[in-house]
């Protein structure tokens, strides 16, 4: 099988030929041993966005300071502003900006943010799909960005990590209003989820679950509109995905399966996350596809003992046809030194010896 | 040898064991085509800048209306103002927004950008050349893309690409003074830049490009002396400097090149497309002078026997061949977003790849039509 036939198998439910094995594109960049592993089998997930956004009525205003972006959003309703360190360097997935503050910095930032959340414009742009669906053939898998999650799209207008005590608690401060906030969140979701359903795209994001809040929260605020949404795409014939990276995930065992969605992905077994693959397989069903992202802490314990493990974590979880492994946080593009490569590397080549010998 | 030794080989006026075939990364996105390619030994030639700007005291301000992008700078001297449609599809190989309104429209504008100029501050970020290097390792080649852009070519797209061209022309004419002072400030801008690109740990360096939309005359005024000062103080500092010469009218450039003293002619396009053969840009550079050439696509419209058969043409048409490298730099399969144009350009590249390991090995014979006869 080729690598997409392989991850079809599996998202469709079939039998693969073997675990397919497949990072996001970007953490793996190219070069000869992307080059080598790909011709040993591994695919490529390409994250790409169908739906481009705008505020018309809200003009935003950069000033650079050596490495410091300040933007500022100038909306009828007052100011917000944003601050990202540029230039870091390879400390995150995607970009090399940190953000050091985020939009919403307490209440009074509110109504400003409501506004330019009611005042987006949801486009729906075919062309980037398929050109990549187009581009990777079949070496990999294109996923198409959905829902962010209410809750979550809330948390992050305070910014990542250094928005989080205001976030917690604004919310019990001022209960009331943010509630509205999540509120216009939920009805610009609405709008985008409805242009989703009517994207090419078979394979979407359905959002994350985090880990730095808790089930209830989830219950409370994203839980209705996966309800009502994921039916509504699967019966158009979409394979939704919950990017679910936390490593406390066993807190949202029971959630999980409630949400709807077909694949688990970003999974991360011990030693780095509490849920174990056998323990998830229990509670979500033979038929829940999920979708591991290895813990590169493992390499560390050396070549032999990152086959073993692997080996393990397949053998635990048969017959392993819904089954995936992948890199969905760092992988080799977080290796900035010699030493790092060179564990990594050889940690990385050890997943493919054991998928590869399982599937003797 | 692996691809990065062999087009090092050729970058170090050494002999490699074939010419490489080299195109930017951009060109082949990856997928089962571009990892059949690199199989066969196409590298990919990676662009980055390791010295980024910014201006701390002109704020921008941007503002979009439906897929427009309008960037206003407000400066102390004025705001001005940009407009770029975006989403535009694959029209670029870099990005997809395309320049309509251009920076600099008329004399009320040549103050508040020569402040922006002025206020322009320079950082280094060296990760960007180990992190990618350590990336590629023996499948692609770094080119430090700091310096992109001659300072008459900075003059030149403060105007706009396409939007601001006859503004651009009838600016220099019309208001020759306040033209001189912008580019008197470009060259100050650019002074300043040449320093730390001289320290980029990059040894091959993109140095401005030869675009064809200006003539040598304006070369030699406006760039010619700081072509002259600078690439010879890179290559002492061992540099290997290319120009980006992916102009159609090249012929009329072809002894200004030879006075640039660049090693690498990269861009370079061949007939059909381009006016100057290889064999006449030889007969101009010299035997050590490497011509990169951006393969002409449009001959994939001829199908992939006649496309071989150029190729072969052209490989023979340069022998040895340890100073040709063949690439694509402005489209590859990146355009092609058509299932027609997909599979041109598929059997196409193809036939290149055939053609290179037929007759690409080196040393390339040089062969004649009466030589063919006489077999």
């Amino acid at each position: 099988m080729d690598f997409r036939t392989r991850i079809n198998a599996v998202l469709h439910q079939e039998t693969p030929d073997q675990i397919p094995f497949v990072p996001y594109d970007n953490l793996v960049p190219r070069g000869d041993f992307e080059r080598m592993l790909r011709n040993r089998g591994m695919g490529l997930c390409l994250r790409r966005s169908s739906i481009w956004e705008e505020t018309p009525h809200v003009s935003v205003e950069t000033k650079n300071e050596g490495d410091i972006a300040t933007k500022i959003y100038h909306t009828p309703k007052g100011d917000l502003t944003t601050r990202s360190k540029t230039h870091v360097g390879r400390i995150k997935d995607d970009d090399l900006d940190l953000s050091i503050e985020g939009l919403v910095k307490g209440v009074e930032d509110y109504a400003a943010a409501i506004f330019m959340i009611d005042d987006t414009i949801l486009h729906l742009d075919g062309s980037t799909f398929a050109d990549a669906t187009r581009d990777i053939g079949t070496d990999g898998i294109v996923r198409d960005s959905g829902l962010q999650p209410p809750y979550g799209a809330t948390r992050y207008l305070y910014g990542s990590i250094s928005g989080l005590s205001n976030s917690a608690q604004d919310q019990h401060d001022h209960p009331a209003e943010f509630e509205e906030l999540v509120q216009a969140v939920i009805r610009r979701e609405e709008k985008r989820l409805e242009l989703i359903e009517s994207s090419t795209a078979e394979f979407i994001s359905l959002g994350d679950v985090d880990g730095t809040w808790g089930p209830e929260k989830i219950r409370k605020y994203d839980l209705p509109l996966y309800k009502k949404r994921a039916p509504r795409l699967k019966a158009k014939g979409k394979i939704t995905a919950l990017h679910a990276h936390a490593n406390n995930l066993s807190h949202f065992k029971e959630l999980i399966p409630e949400i709807g969605c077909d694949v688990i992905e970003a999974f991360t077994p011990p030693p780095i996350g509490d849920l174990s693959l056998a323990n998830a397989r229990a509670a979500w069903g033979k038929d829940t596809i999920i979708w591991i992202n290895f813990p590169e802490t493992i390499f560390w314990s050396g070549a032999e003992a990152t086959r073993q493990y692997t080996l393990d974590l397949i053998r635990s979880d048969p017959p392993g046809n819904r089954l995936v492994f992948g890199f969905t946080e760092m992988s080799t593009w977080g290796a900035m030194t010699d030493e790092i490569e060179r564990i990594f590397k050889e940690g990385t080549m050890a997943i493919m010896d054991s998928i590869e010998v399982f599937r003797q | 040898m692996n691809f990065r030794d062999r087009i090092n080989s050729v970058l170090h006026l050494s002999d490699p064991d074939l010419v490489p075939f080299a195109p930017y990364i951009e060109s082949f996105p990856s997928g089962e085509y571009e990892r059949m390619l690199r199989n066969r030994g196409m590298g990919l030639v990676v662009r980055k800048p390791t010295v980024w700007e910014s201006t701390p005291h002109v704020p921008v301000e941007e503002r979009v209306e439906g897929d427009l992008s309008v960037f206003i700078h407000h400066t102390p001297k004025g705001d001005v103002r940009a407009t770029y449609k975006q989403h535009a599809g694959r029209l670029y190989i870099d990005e997809a927004g395309i320049c309509v309104e251009g920076l600099l429209k008329g004399l009320q504008d040549y103050e508040p950008i020569m402040y922006m100029i002025d206020d322009t501050e320079f950082h280094v970020d060296n990760t960007l050349y180990s992190d990618t290097v350590r990336d590629l390792g023996g499948d692609g080649l770094f080119t430090e893309y700091g310096c992109a852009l001659t300072p008459y070519g900075h003059a030149r797209y403060i105007f706009g690409e396409s939007s601001g061209f006859d503004k651009w022309i009838f600016e220099q004419a019309d208001h020759p003074k306040e033209f001189a002072r912008l580019f008197d400030a470009i060259i100050a801008r650019e002074e300043r830049r040449m320093q730390l690109i001289a320290k980029s740990p990059s040894e091959y360096i993109r140095f401005g490009d030869i675009d064809g939309s200006w003539g040598p005359e304006v070369v030699r005024r406006y760039d010619l002396p700081f072509i002259k000062k600078w690439i010879p103080y890179l290559q002492s500092m061992g540099k290997i400097c290319c120009v980006h010469a992916h102009a159609i009218n090249l012929a009329f450039f072809k002894d200004l090149i030879g006075e640039m003293g660049f090693n690498v002619v990269e861009a370079f396009t061949p007939p059909p497309v381009g006016n100057l053969s290889i064999q006449e840009a030889r007969a101009a550079w010299g035997k050590d002078t490497i011509i990169w050439v951006n393969f002409p696509e449009t001959v994939f419209y001829q199908g992939p026997q006649a496309t071989k058969k150029y190729t072969q043409e052209l490989l023979e048409s340069d022998p040895p061949g340890n100073r040709l490298v063949i690439g694509f730099t402005e489209m590859g399969l990146w355009g092609a977003s058509d299932p027609e144009t997909e599979r041109l350009f598929k059997e196409g590249i193809l036939a290149i790849a055939d053609a290179l390991d037929e007759t690409g090995k080196f040393p390339i014979q040089h062969h004649t039509k009466l030589t063919d006869l006489n077999l």
